[in-house]
């Protein structure tokens, strides 16, 4: 797998996209099924204002951790930071894009600590999610 | 959930600058220790977690997970990462698992000690200290930072660590979750 030299992550530069659709079976296998839970319980959800279940948050992470281990490598598995803010509720059903925006680079340990603006969009143009995302690379 | 109307969500922190490095609230361990409920301590109650009952600086033990190749596939399947990492060799010498997959081990802490009404997650962050590997058995632990009112909603935030059977920190975090009231 390609992984980032500190050449290539020059600022301002975008990742390569990813897109996720996430259907129910896939919220499912994340959260787990259960009654009044609001991944998987369609009644639940709409008693709390919600057209659907909602994927969980923290999906919205490994997808942002996906983007980051196929930029840097082992540097994200291994030294690579997440901080995301969840501004909007993600429903069974959306197609989400993850793009990144490197934003810095800063030497740590020998190496660069290469910073990226990330942030998740729903089929509506929406953020759903918006943080940074950092791993090491050589 | 609308986290954007937590003015303390805008701002991204770093663990490094706020803690040198690492989340001191959570108390480290040297071994996986005993089963979180010994003799000595009476059944879980479960009472409902409300606002009020919720106390900063309570901590929190999860049960331990036997890290299998098929809890990563699930995970993978769920979040459809694929990365030949996951089941195949990496960098680190034999497969590893997505650096977030035990993410809801830290999560669902609260809910070793609560009925949960349920709630919204509003803020995450993680530090991966180390590789996930398969036959590692992890264990979070945490511990309660803060809690306030925002809105007129209810919003906790727990620092956690989590830990493999030789008490290696793997990944450290800290998250923010608002609670419905019922």
């Amino acid at each position: 797998m390609t992984t980032t030299t500190t050449t290539e992550a020059v600022i301002g530069a975008a990742l390569p996209p990813i897109v996720k659709e996430i259907p129910q079976r896939r919220i499912d296998a994340y959260s787990g099924v259960r009654p009044n839970y609001i991944h998987s319980d369609e009644a639940f959800a709409r008693k709390k204002g919600f057209a659907a279940p909602l994927a969980q948050a923290m999906m919205s992470t490994a997808y942002v951790s996906e983007l980051m281990t196929r930029f840097v490598g082992a540097g994200f598995v291994k030294g690579g930071r997440l901080s995301m803010t969840f501004i909007k509720p993600v429903l069974a059903g959306d197609t989400l894009t993850v793009h990144g925006v490197v934003k810095e680079r800063q030497p740590e340990g020998g190496r660069t600590r290469v910073t990226v603006e990330v942030w998740c969009e729903n089929q509506h143009g929406e953020k759903t999610a918006v943080g940074t995302a950092s791993g090491l690379t050589d | 959930m609308n986290a954007s109307d937590d003015s303390r969500t805008t701002t991204p922190r770093h663990h490094a600058a706020h803690h040198g490095g690492r989340l001191h609230a959570v108390r480290p361990s040297t071994t996986l220790g005993p089963t979180p409920r010994s003799r000595k301590e009476p059944p879980v109650e479960f009472p409902k977690l409300t606002y009020d009952r919720l106390q900063v600086g309570e901590e929190f033990v999860s049960d331990t997970l036997l890290v299998t190749p098929e809890v990563i596939e699930t995970y993978a399947w769920a979040v459809d990462d694929h990365h030949p990492w996951f089941s195949g060799d990496s960098p680190f010498g034999g497969p590893v698992a997505p650096p977030t997959m035990l993410g809801n081990q830290a999560l669902h802490l609260r809910h070793s000690r609560y009925t949960v009404p349920g709630g919204l997650h509003a803020k995450m962050e993680f530090e991966f200290v180390e590789p996930i590997r398969p036959g590692m058995r992890t264990r979070s632990r945490g511990r309660v930072t803060d809690k306030y009112e925002r809105r007129g909603k209810p919003y906790m935030v727990t620092e956690f660590t989590t830990e493999d059977e030789r008490g290696t920190v793997l990944v450290r975090g800290r998250f923010t979750q608002m609670l419905f009231r019922d």
